[in-house]
């Protein structure tokens, strides 16, 4: 299944030596680079559609710093090439500097991430929620978002229910499973007292 | 039809449009501020259909996302399982055996069907919000039968949950092709009718000519995909350009906006998008007759490099390796694009959804200023503006 190939980051690197390119070809850009960057990706290496802007909290992805990350996919309809920049902003208070003004596809876009894993792009002019209530708290594409138990004083659960935190499967060091499983089959109300204790 | 709106003396005001309003095709709030009659600012408001489904995503198996992307546009559910499966099996790469020849001809056959049906409503449903409502139940009659079709295919009428990681759920039922046959014999002679009665007709015509007139510059930069693009006469189709699947050997023809509407209109306008659609479906009785002429004929086990309809099971419930990916494939509504983040495990870390009509919401405000209130109507509509896939 052939995609359009990646464009050669080369001319990139080459003028801005703090870009750094990961094994899939996405390009790191520091947020403080984007506009210069982005502007000479559009005007000079004509890639004149950004298909897709996308957030991605990172804090429990393996082998990536635990960042918001946010992807800019571009292609090019004229050389018919793609590029994706990525920009990792702290977790806390985050920004990254507005594309809106260069692709204007980006003010939906934009909007959404905001809403969504709390970026703020600065120079953006009309950053607000746009898939949630305006006053609605938190933002819920992060990780360890916690879902509010009430929204305008509203319950979203019915007495005694709760959401359940997400239990991370425990990795067996050693595996003596066998016997314990067996002894837990032949007297099941011991094996299901420790559950309910908590 | 526009009229400088600072010509008109007169108070402001404020109207609410939706997010209740048969127009808007599903729940779009639209904020407009009138000078008159004529739009001096139009904010749309989204997310009255947001189900969190991007996020419900990181808590199951990827091949429990499927029945999920159906939901996501319900007006072409293949076409939204099929840009999930071919951007899922992508990411897996090597892990997972190649989709049957079968199976790849199966989801071209019923991916190019549903996206007959999409257009049918799409025109159909926006003639009648224009006041013609004859073409709306022409098209509703031909997009029953494809219904049907895939009722006897899938057992589902509108959320399909048909095409699976790997391919596709189920062989064709024996009558299958038969009935696929009958179905695009019929259409064709149909479309000469339904064609007519929205082309032809003068009202129509003027209620969409030189009306949201979008050149191609601007279409690309708020990123218009799919027939809306092409509308603005870009010769872009992703499935000629980026090809997946058997698309690839189809030698897909790509309809552009050129001013169908003549003196009357202009390259880009609402005429041109309608048109387009109409074209579409055209090239895409064409690509089914030609996805029927390539089956190969059906093996005994779903998993023949074949005859088969689905590879290895066994294999497509593997994790994907670790990786991000961006896969785009062309539906009714233009690009439809998974971005997906895998950390190895059994389930996604991060899907996100990028649709066409999102992109079309958010170019309203830029289009609507200065067109006649009524013209809101054939913005959307001539956008095909779903919002199941803007607040996904």
């Amino acid at each position: 299944m052939p995609a359009l190939p990646t464009a050669d980051p080369a001319a990139l690197i080459s003028r801005f030596p703090g870009l750094v390119v990961r094994p899939d070809g996405f390009i790191t850009v520091p947020a403080g680079e984007l506009p210069t960057v982005a502007r000479m990706v559009r005007d000079e290496l004509a890639f004149n559609q950004l298909m897709c802007l996308s957030g991605v909290d990172q804090l429990e992805l393996p082998g990536a710093a635990a960042a918001i990350g946010v992807r800019y996919f571009l292609a090019s309809t004229s050389r018919r090439l793609r590029l994706t920049l990525s920009v990792e902003v702290p977790r806390d208070d985050g920004s990254v500097p507005t594309v809106s003004d260069l692709w204007p596809a980006a003010l939906f876009h934009e909007r959404e991430a905001y809403d969504l894993f709390g970026i703020r792009f600065t120079g953006h002019p009309d950053l607000r929620r746009l898939l949630l209530p305006a006053d609605w708290v938190g933002h819920p594409g992060r990780r360890d978002y916690v879902y509010p138990a009430t929204y305008n004083g509203v319950q979203h659960l019915r007495d005694g229910q709760r959401f359940v935190a997400e239990k991370k499967p425990v990795k067996p060091a050693a595996k003596p499973a066998e016997p314990v499983k067996a002894a837990a089959s032949e007297s099941a109300p011991p094996a299901t007292a420790p559950k309910a204790a908590p | 039809m526009t009229i400088e709106a600072e010509t008109l003396d007169g108070e402001r005001m404020t109207l609410s449009m939706g997010p209740h309003h048969p127009s808007t095709h599903g729940v779009l709030r639209l904020i407009v501020e009138t000078d008159g009659e004529v739009i001096s600012r139009a904010v749309p408001d989204i997310g009255y259909l947001h189900r969190a489904i991007e996020k419900i995503g990181e808590k199951l198996e990827w091949a429990q996302f499927v029945p999920y992307t159906d939901r996501v546009d319900y007006v072409c559910a293949m076409n939204a399982n099929l840009a999930f499966c071919v951007a899922a099996e992508q990411l897996m790469g090597s892990a997972l055996a190649p989709v049957p020849r079968r199976g790849e001809c199966i989801r071209v056959l019923v991916a190019e069907l549903n996206r007959i049906s999409s257009h049918l409503v799409a025109v159909g449903v926006s003639a009648m919000d224009l006041g013609a409502f004859t073409p709306f139940l022409h098209g509703l009659a031909q997009r029953e039968t494809v219904n049907d079709i895939f009722e006897r295919l899938c057992g589902q009428r509108l959320t399909y949950n048909y095409i699976t990681i790997g391919g596709v759920a189920f062989d064709l039922h024996p009558t299958a092709v038969a009935e696929i046959g009958t179905f695009l014999d019929e259409l064709s002679r149909e479309m000469k009718r339904f064609s007519q009665l929205i082309t032809v007709n003068p009202i129509f015509r003027d209620r969409c000519a030189k009306v949201a007139t979008i050149s191609a510059a601007e279409a690309i930069a708020w990123g218009l995909v799919g027939p809306n693009l092409r509308g603005s006469g870009v010769d872009f189709d992703l499935r000629r350009d980026e090809p997946y699947g058997i698309y690839g050997e189809l030698d897909v023809q790509v309809p552009v906006g050129r001013n169908y509407a003549g003196r009357h209109g202009a390259l880009g306008d609402s005429y041109d998008r309608f048109v387009v659609r109409l074209l579409e479906i055209q090239e895409s009785i064409r690509l089914c007759r030609k996805a029927l002429e390539l089956l190969p004929p059906a093996a005994a086990k779903a998993d023949d490099p074949v005859g088969g309809w689905q590879s290895d099971a066994s294999k497509v419930l593997r994790k994907p390796p670790a990786g991000e990916i961006y896969v785009r494939t062309e539906a009714p509504r233009g690009e439809m694009g998974y971005h997906l983040v895998s950390d190895g495990s059994k389930m996604p870390y991060r899907i996100k959804i990028r649709t066409g009509s999102f992109a079309a919401v958010g170019m309203l405000e830029y289009l609507c200023p200065g067109l006649f209130m009524a013209d809101i109507v054939t913005v959307i509509g001539s956008l095909d503006i779903v919002l199941p896939e803007v607040d996904r």
